[in-house]
């Protein structure tokens, strides 16, 4: 047993002494090396973050506290506030228990020695290699390069007998470019060590080159838009995704509740899938100790699931989807890999359809309102598609209701990874309001 | 107060070859409610303890934060610290020498300290602003109370010495009404630097929840705005978006010292109509967030950003104040002690003018009187996107039929030259629930400033 684990364990015993009737301790460590830049400027960063998080149950009272070390005394101290909290909580009627042992359900591990071990002067060494490539080119400025190692280990132990532990590294490279007043950024990352970043570095300059020749758009109208599959992913997760989170569905926060086995987005299939190889948000067990899986969510547009953690699949009577999230205060439910899967046209048979290309990313989109699947956001490097060419234009808004015009979603055949835990391909929605 | 192990770590740090080095120490608690439909769905307590370092050797930066507070627990960080300079060595960062050597920052005056207020206390005030949206039809309805509070100790090699206290308290309601398949939400939160005795009169959480609510029935019979360049009326709470978002992150010093703002090198230069005066202040006595020191010790300011459409400042840490050969403001901030002090804003908002909100309708042919803001961003061009939950159409001089989910895009440097109208009264807010994004980091800050008046780019539905 790890150091984290046998503290956890003790962290788990020292609760029921206090008073607890079942009691979940999570300990975790990572490490991070960063080097980022503003504009050229390099700064290089070390952290270390420890967190001890404690989850108690007295009764059908729960609580919870957190404290960022890990030392034994921290662990008392945590544990003793949970517990006294527990006890001066209310009654949530809906609770009971937390969850039981399993075994994990797949055997990848997303950990790369490389990523855990490399140094920060080699990471100083690539930013400035980005950088002077990217000042090769006269047209560019640099605004910001960031490159990054995390790695991080998690221990859990609970009182029905759950005792897991798993390791997880990431490395991620990113750029931000202007040409002129053009602004173009771009990403990449995986779980293991990579240091070609020349497609990110080609598709900022492509996007601030680009939109330094941006026109205004000058008009409104009602028409489809081609979402790239970086942009596509921001709108899902932050309209989709809480729409089949079962804590909102429960609450009426939700427009799916209800809606099981009913046809609700067009042809869209859509599956989460914590298992996946090579997944930025693949793990053996989710933020409870729950064996990750993959689930169906929406197939061919019908519902078919939605994400649970231990709370809600048993306050509905069904099993946990594997999709608990460590929240302040409460264990919320979150997507691990999630997946559109592709649809039956090429991306050019899609562009010739469309009004505007939607690329670069999108601005508000945490304002979305899923309650109700209205969606306003502004995207940052559309094209306008005229003649068959795509003219670059300023940034504009596209508006609508997800639900209304789901019938008119047509992904491309293509998934492709967006270097979040989304992979989707480029997607064509129609029956938009279009105005820059 | 840690003097004793930050002079240590300083001095090991100066045996290294560090020609700057700063410990900051945090000792912070997080508090939080969430009940939902009547339940407690989150109870939450984060104790935030431990040290950040920097470290500055010959012009490079690094930065190590640990929360293993012993002597050689620091010291390791101070290690990972001086190296991540030396990986970056030669450089050109400086800092500005401190204006202020040693002082203790306390928040007088607070009777109901969140610290020491009972759980009790804090469950009743959920459970006030829960009765009043389930009295008032809620179909769902979250109320919260949240806290962030504690101290922050920065030690510096150049002499600083300074103990800061950080404070905010605050409930929001959250409610969705359901009629005849439509759907409405309301929204509403109040936060401040004080204790619990703060939450009375038009300050209670009954009163939130009352204003959350109304939203909400307004949200019902809503339709989605006309879509278009349109005049554009913003309420306090949305104008102090605008203030932040699509301004104030411009006038950031770091941003400026890389040259990627749009206002680098305009100081003096008149950017906006007369009419604008735009302000970030650590403290204001119409509300927000108290921040007396920032998170390098530094004092803050009132800093007047725009002056009658002139632009008169930047916002600038010790470090970004170095690079501009100015002086720092004290908008050095960092989230907390496992993350670096970048620039950041306090409270910013515009001043007030001399209308009233009703003339200004009346003044109104044709636009959008637009209320409660859901969040906004700015690209680095000065573009920007905020977002109102709620509003009204204007026509005619009056209000009429209410509008949700509205979308405004602009660029700031052309829409700050449209406003030509702003109320007296000022409302400046702030959140223990949220707060300023900005590379990676959270940290809390206020906004807000009179109704305004201009013209924006509406993203809604082409009737």
């Amino acid at each position: 047993m790890s150091d984290l684990l046998s503290l956890a364990s003790w962290g788990v015993k020292r609760a029921l002494e206090l008073g607890a009737d079942e009691a979940e301790v999570f300990v975790s460590v990572s490490t991070s090396r960063d080097v980022s830049s503003e504009g050229v400027r390099l700064k290089a960063t070390v952290s270390t973050s420890q967190a001890v998080q404690v989850r108690v149950a007295k009764g059908k009272r729960v609580a919870s506290s957190l404290a960022t070390s890990y030392s034994r005394e921290v662990v008392e101290e945590v544990v003793a506030r949970a517990v006294e909290m527990a006890l001066k909580s209310e009654e949530d009627p809906h609770w009971s228990g937390l969850p039981d042992p399993q075994h994990p359900r797949h055997g990848w591990t997303g950990f790369d020695e490389g990523v855990a071990t490399v140094d920060v002067e080699w990471l100083a060494g690539l930013a400035r290699e980005i950088i002077s490539e990217a000042k090769s080119d006269p047209r560019l400025t640099v605004s910001g390069v960031n490159v990054g190692a995390a790695y991080s280990r998690v221990a859990l132990a609970n009182s029905r007998g759950v005792s897991v532990e798993e390791k997880g590294t990431r490395f991620g490279l990113g750029v931000m470019l202007k040409s002129g007043e053009g602004t173009g950024g771009s990403w990449a990352s995986s779980r293991s060590l990579f240091r070609d970043y020349y497609e990110v570095l080609d598709t900022a300059a492509r996007q601030a080159i680009d939109s330094s020749k941006a026109v205004k758009l000058g008009e409104t109208f009602k028409g489809a838009v081609l979402f790239r599959a970086r942009p596509l992913a921001q709108l899902l997760a932050n309209l989709l995704v809480p729409a089949v989170n079962a804590m909102n569905v429960l609450e009426g926060f939700s427009p799916l509740a209800g809606k099981l086995g009913e046809k609700v987005l067009g042809n869209l299939t859509l599956i989460d899938d914590g298992t996946m190889p090579g997944g930025l948000a693949t793990s053996f067990f989710d933020g409870e100790g729950v064996a990750r899986r993959g689930t169906v969510l929406v197939e061919k547009g019908v519902l078919k699931n939605y994400l649970h953690n231990t709370y809600t699949a048993r306050r509905m009577g069904v099993e946990s989807t594997g999709n608990a999230a460590r929240g302040m205060g409460a264990i919320a439910v979150a997507p691990s890999n999630l997946i559109l899967t592709g649809g039956g046209w090429t991306e050019g048979e899609l562009e010739r359809e469309a009004k505007v290309v939607a690329d670069g990313h999108l601005l508000s989109v945490h304002t979305v309102n899923p309650v109700t699947g209205n969606f306003s956001v502004v995207v940052s490097n559309p094209y306008q598609v005229k003649g068959g060419d795509a003219v670059p234009v300023k940034p504009l808004a596209v508006s609508g209701n997800i639900y209304e015009v789901a019938a008119l979603v047509k992904p491309a055949r293509r998934v492709k990874t967006t270097y979040t835990n989304i992979y989707a391909p480029d997607t064509l929605i129609d029956g938009l309001t279009i105005s820059g | 107060m840690r003097e004793d192990l930050a002079q240590h770590l300083l001095a090991e740090a100066s045996k290294l070859g560090a020609s700057f080095a700063e410990v900051r120490f945090e000792d912070t608690t997080r508090e939080l409610i969430n009940y939902v439909n009547g339940r407690v769905v989150a109870l939450g307590y984060t104790r935030s303890k431990g040290a950040g370092i920097r470290v500055l050797y010959e012009g490079a930066l690094g930065f190590s934060s640990t929360g293993d507070l012993t002597r050689e627990g620091l010291l390791s960080a101070l290690k990972e610290a001086f190296r991540a300079a030396k990986s970056l060595a030669p450089g050109d960062r400086k800092f500005c020498p401190p204006e202020l050597r040693s002082k203790v920052f306390r928040i007088d005056g607070v009777k109901n300290h969140p610290s020491s207020a009972s759980l009790e206390e804090k469950l009743d005030l959920v459970k006030r602003a829960y009765s009043v949206a389930k009295e008032g039809g809620a179909a769902s309805a979250t109320a919260r109370y949240g806290a962030h509070h504690g101290t922050v100790e920065v030690y510096t090699s150049d002499g600083v010495s300074v103990s800061v206290d950080r404070l905010v308290v605050g409930v929001s309601t959250s409610i969705v009404l359901r009629e005849a398949g439509r759907v409405g939400d309301g929204f509403e939160t109040f936060g401040a630097s004080r204790g619990l005795e703060v939450f009375t009169g038009e300050n209670s959480p009954e009163s939130v929840a009352q204003r959350a609510l109304s939203h909400a029935r307004d949200s019902l019979r809503a339709s989605r705005p006309p879509a278009g360049n349109l005049v554009v009326i913003t309420r306090p709470d949305l104008t102090g978006v605008f203030a932040h978002e699509s301004f104030g992150h411009l006038t950031e010093g770091d941003f400026v010292a890389a040259g990627t703002s749009p206002l680098t090198g305009r100081l003096g230069e008149l950017i906006a109509s007369e009419v604008v005066t735009i302000v970030d202040s650590g403290f204001d006595e119409r509300g927000g967030y108290l921040l007396l020191a920032d998170d390098e010790g530094v004092p803050t300011k009132r800093t007047v950003l725009v002056e009658k459409g002139v632009l008169k400042s930047y916002l600038q840490s010790r470090e970004s104040s170095a690079l501009l050969s100015m002086e720092p403001t004290g908008n050095g901030r960092a989230q907390s002690f496992e993350h670096e002090v970048i620039v950041r804003m306090r409270n910013t908002f515009f001043e007030a003018g001399d209308w009233g909100e009703e003339e200004i309708i009346e003044d109104t042919r044709r636009g959008l009187l637009l209320d409660k803001p859901a969040g906004g961003q700015v690209e680095e061009d000065g573009t920007f996107t905020f977002n109102a939950r709620i509003g009204y159409v204007v026509e005619g001089g009056e209000l009429k039929e209410p509008v949700k989910d509205v979308v405004l895009a602009g660029n700031i440097l052309e829409m700050l030259k449209h406003v030509d109208a702003a109320t007296e009264k000022v409302v400046i807010s702030t959140s223990p629930f949220g707060g300023c994004g900005k590379m990676g980091q959270m940290v809390h800050v206020g906004d807000g400033g009179p109704t305004l008046r201009t013209m924006l780019l509406v993203g809604g539905e082409k009737k």
